[in-house]
């Protein structure tokens, strides 16, 4: 590499951090209320314990904390733990998929369970979950069901997530969460994201990664309003660009949700997302 | 008939006739678990492969064995609008292995044997009619209720459960609506926990039920609100319907029933989020409570001592308010504030028994909430005392449930705690806040009873004979020691004398250190300030301990005397109680599918519990050290806890294990009334007597070991 390439790339990097928020700092993303119905329909389980806004998005943070970096999702609703989970939530599960790097070297395919796609240009290579569960029994079902991606270093679950008000928050490992950008640099402010929400399910199907079904009609533990097959997106609230929590960030989630099935419940149209960033 | 519109058509394309699951239609889908326990302790009893069964009829706990549960769960969706599902289930209470597969003298006991049970079976109809979502027949836990109303049912309960349920919305669902018919339980929905009356020829019990029905209306995505009520019957043959009686009725034209008791609820709940920093939530419920005048012999030792509700009509209120505010002035500095009023008649025979929590308090300290406890003579024939788990108590936190069938049996130390908190009143503020990577915690709590009165709220001359034995017949004793000793009193919230008040204050601290794998540090403080003047005036001094405990006394070295024991020292019952538990946590990630966990608690608890002639006003059967459980627990109590926790995943199976090394000393204490005041007693022999017992006057060393380990394989 010669002198003068190696000015120009510390030049970008120099640049692409006096870009960057201060240290300490963090990037919101916000979502609108009212949209915790996936395309456009669905419903809650009826059992009590899903009070109404609890997996409705309101808000997306992340903070780098020294070594770490913070991922923070909070809902439209206090957080409770009926369930005994002992972290300060217990029916959500949020799934942080992110940008890090280059398009062409990410995943199209979300985790087992969600029945989600991204488009080529909005490819994850890390995700992280943020569940209620243990990290060991999210791993353990994540060698079964999401082996690949476990194995590659793609999917992240961080040592604790807790629960606070209404807010669910969890660390991970810059060193787990970076890969060099085009840039030269791994700057969590420079990647895109987005997130999915979800339902912590502690007895999931064979082929879900601890995700809640949606089904034609909810049941007191089951979504409703989507397909009694695997062609319909599994996801209740996401981000939708620009992300500022505006009327208009509605429309554009149903439309990345939308779906289509055949008659054997096979899909034919996946749910496509989207990237945010700021 | 119109279809269920689908909004959203541009959106959603309906797939036609999909299974409702991953199976093909009219496919059986089959899973289940295999569960396997051991246990292990140094109480050396063996009854049952739970700790904790201190109040069923017939059943005990223990701490020793291993056994094996088999469950298989089948679903089916027979079609596109109709799916059943199940369970089958071995019966795991008394199934140890060196049953050896059931052979021994207790082959034909259903709980030995290995015997599988039909659970959970039922329907799941969806028509696709607008009007109506899905009826559900059969097994539910109902949860989709209230814990105040209509609770879930206990675990064990939960396929035990059985009823119709029928759903629907409208408004785009924003208008939910919920009814339901439940079978009533006939072991415990009823006073005297049955639903029939003493005469098996008028019985009545398969076509009791609970009615049960409920609107949700979000009517905005910051407003929300329910309204629930609940009707429940228990009917039984009407007695002039027996030919014999004299009135010479026959069946030949019908049976008439009559009303044994019927109980109605309703509530009102809603919450506002709109304000983003602060959610405000209030619900109200209200209770009528009518009981046939022939059910309860109205005798605080009768009939009615054990029961679920109370022995005569009674209506009244509770209500909560909650507010929780998040980042308030300072980022990452949230507060949850509860205000309540649970009032000492509600009942409502279908609120939840246990795996419910009404109160934002974390409540009474576990660890001394031994139903049933042996603290003053160890003795090991005592029935009632080997039923339970032991010193140890429970690890688990309290489940607060508004329930005199408040329930813990079938349940194992490492589990929470249903605590029921009748009369219950105050206020609980909770700040947590991030500083640091550190989180706190903290907790106050002021509490205030309902249920503080004087002979039950009745009229005290002992001319007439008014007093206790008049007005507390209404109130179901249960184990008869509220607020007496450490606790264990979780479905005996009355007493017949009461002032009391209650503070807690609470402290955690949550850190991980940044080394390694990241260990987990945990700081816990709590403290409890709880003090009951009990009796205030010198009739109701007469009143509680003017007989000396009728029959309740069987130590014969205890002769009472109320002029020298009592007088007219109104300060000589009363009750002051200091609880302090400082703990200590340390968790790792041993391996990526292993976890471990170190605890360290301390408790230290000073108890004046009366003088040496105090016990239990209305004193019965469990004031006897040979099956009763009323102890004399005045003094210094230390407790020292090393517990061990280890969690292992692999896929598709978990493994736990908990165990847990108690060891403590009892320094008792004893008090006496010397001219109108309580003092001090220096005993110069070894023992003292008081009406529970002769109290030895050396120091009690307490220990146990416990352990339980367990297997779950999910398929």
């Amino acid at each position: 590499m010669t002198i003068r390439i190696r000015h120009l790339l510390a030049g970008c990097a120099l640049g692409a951090m006096a870009a960057s928020p201060a240290l300490g700092a963090s990037i919101e993303f916000k979502d609108p209320t009212g949209d915790d119905n996936g395309p456009g329909n669905y419903v809650y389980p009826t059992d009590a314990v899903y009070s109404p806004g609890s997996f409705d998005i309101t808000s997306f943070e992340v903070t780098p904390k020294g070594k770490n970096v913070e991922f923070k999702v909070c809902v439209n609703s206090k957080l409770d733990d009926p369930w005994g989970m002992g972290v300060g939530f217990a029916v959500q599960m949020a799934v942080v998929f992110i940008q890090t790097g280059a398009a062409d070297s990410g995943h199209e395919d979300g985790l087992a369970g969600l029945n989600i796609t991204f488009g080529p240009e909005d490819t994850w290579n890390r995700a992280v979950v943020l569940s209620p569960q243990q990290q060991s029994r999210v791993m353990s079902e994540a060698k079964m069901k999401a082996a690949s991606a476990l194995n590659d270093g793609s999917l992240l679950v961080p040592r604790k997530t807790l629960g606070k008000g209404k807010c669910i928050s969890g660390r991970v490992p810059v060193k787990d969460l970076a890969t060099v950008s085009a840039e030269g640099m791994s700057d969590p402010f420079a990647w895109r994201y987005q997130v999915v929400m979800q339902s912590n399910e502690g007895f999931p199907d064979k082929a879900d990664l601890l995700t809640r079904k949606v089904n034609e009609f909810e049941g007191q533990h089951r979504f409703g309003g989507g397909n009694d097959m695997n062609c319909d997106p599994h996801v209740m609230d996401i981000l939708a660009p620009p992300a500022e929590g505006t009327e208009a960030e509605i429309q554009a989630q149903y439309d990345m949700l939308s779906y289509e099935c055949d008659m054997d419940g096979n899909p034919v149209k996946m749910a496509t997302l989207k990237m945010v960033r700021k | 008939m119109n279809k269920k519109n689908l909004a959203l058509a541009a959106a959603v394309s309906a797939a036609l006739c999909a299974p409702a699951t991953t199976a093909s239609a009219g496919e059986m889908e089959w899973f289940g678990a295999v569960y396997a326990k051991f246990l292990d302790g140094d109480r050396r009893f063996e009854s049952a492969l739970y700790n904790n069964a201190e109040t069923t009829p017939g059943e005990a706990g223990g701490d020793q064995g291993q056994g094996i549960e088999f469950e298989l769960m089948f679903r089916n969706q027979v079609s596109k609008q109709v799916e059943i599902s199940g369970r089958l289930k071995a019966r795991f209470n008394k199934n140890f292995w060196t049953n050896f597969g059931g052979f021994g003298p207790e082959e034909n006991d259903e709980r030995s044997a290995q015997y599988v049970k039909m659970r959970g079976v039922r329907a799941v109809i969806t028509p696709g009619y607008e009007w109506i979502d899905s009826a559900t027949i059969g097994s539910n836990d109902f949860g989709m209720f209230d814990a105040m109303t209509q609770g879930k049912y206990r675990y064990i309960d939960r396929d035990n459960a059985s009823g119709l349920l029928f759903q629907g919305s409208m408004l785009g669902n924003d208008l939910r609506w919920d009814l339901a018919r439940v079978s009533l339980p006939r072991l415990f929905a009823g006073p005297r926990f049955v639903t029939r009356g003493e005469d098996d020829a008028l019985k009545l019990e398969t076509n009791d039920a609970a009615y049960v029905g409920q609107l949700r209306w979000n009517a905005t995505p910051d407003i929300n609100t329910t309204a629930i009520a609940v009707y429940v019957r228990d009917k039984e043959v009407a007695p002039d319907e027996l030919l014999n009686d004299g009135n010479n009725e026959d069946i030949r034209d019908g049976t008439d029933v009559v009303t044994r008791y019927d109980n109605s609820v309703l509530g009102l709940k809603a919450d506002y989020t709109g304000l983003g920093w602060l959610d405000i939530s209030a619900s109200y419920y209200h209770s009528w409570y009518n009981v046939d005048d022939s059910t309860c012999d109205g005798d605080v030792n009768g009939n009615c001592r054990f029961s679920p509700l109370l022995n005569e009509s009674a209506n009244d209120k509770s209500w909560f308010v909650n507010l929780d505010v998040s980042d308030f002035l300072v980022t990452d500095l949230t507060f949850n504030i509860q205000g309540f009023f649970i009032g000492a008649d509600y009942m409502s025979v279908q609120s939840a028994r246990r795996e419910q929590d009404v109160l934002l308090t974390q409540g009474w300290m576990n660890t001394h909430q031994w139903g049933r406890p042996d603290y003053n003579f160890g003795n090991r024939e005592n029935g009632n005392a080997t039923a339970g788990l032991g010193y140890g108590g429970w690890d688990g936190e309290t489940q607060q449930v508004v329930s005199l069938m408040a329930d813990n049996d079938f349940t194992d130390f490492d589990e929470p705690v249903a605590y029921d908190v009748h009369g219950y009143k105050g206020i609980t503020v909770v700040p947590k806040y991030t500083w640091n990577d550190i989180e706190f915690s903290a907790e106050y709590t002021y509490l205030d009873y309902d249920t503080n009165w004087q002979a039950c709220g009745g009229q005290i001359d002992n001319a007439t004979g008014q007093g206790y034995r008049t007005s507390c017949g209404k109130y179901p004793r249960n184990e008869g020691i509220h607020a007496w000793g450490l606790g264990g009193d979780w479905r005996a919230p009355y007493s017949m004398y009461q002032d009391r008040e209650t503070q807690q204050f609470g402290f955690n601290m949550d850190y991980v250190w940044d080394i390694g794998n990241g260990i987990d540090l945990g700081l816990r403080y709590q403290f409890i300030k709880d003090d009951d003047d009990r009796v205030k005036s010198e009739a109701g001094l007469v009143d509680a301990y003017g007989d000396g405990y009728a029959s309740g006394v069987t130590n014969p070295d205890w002769i009472p005397n109320f002029s020298q024991q009592w007088g007219d020292c109104t300060g000589c019952d009363n009750r002051k109680a200091e609880y302090a538990l400082y703990g200590l946590s340390v968790g790792y990630q041993l391996h990526p599918d292993l976890y471990a966990t170190i605890l360290y608690d301390y408790w230290d608890t000073d108890l004046v519990d009366g003088t040496i002639d105090t016990a239990p006003v209305g004193l019965g059967f469990e004031g006897s050290n040979d099956f009763g459980y009323a102890e004399y627990l005045t003094g210094d109590h230390s407790k020292n806890r090393i517990g061990v926790v280890l969690n292992y995943f692999l896929s598709g199976v978990e493994f736990g294990a908990a165990a847990d090394w108690f060891w403590g000393n009892y320094d008792p204490e004893f008090y006496v009334n010397d001219n109108g005041r309580r003092a001090k007693l220096r005993p110069t022999g070894d023992f003292v007597v008081t009406p529970l017992g002769n109290i030895s006057t050396d120091d009690v060393d307490l220990n146990q070991y416990r352990l339980k380990a367990f297997m779950k394989v999910s398929f």
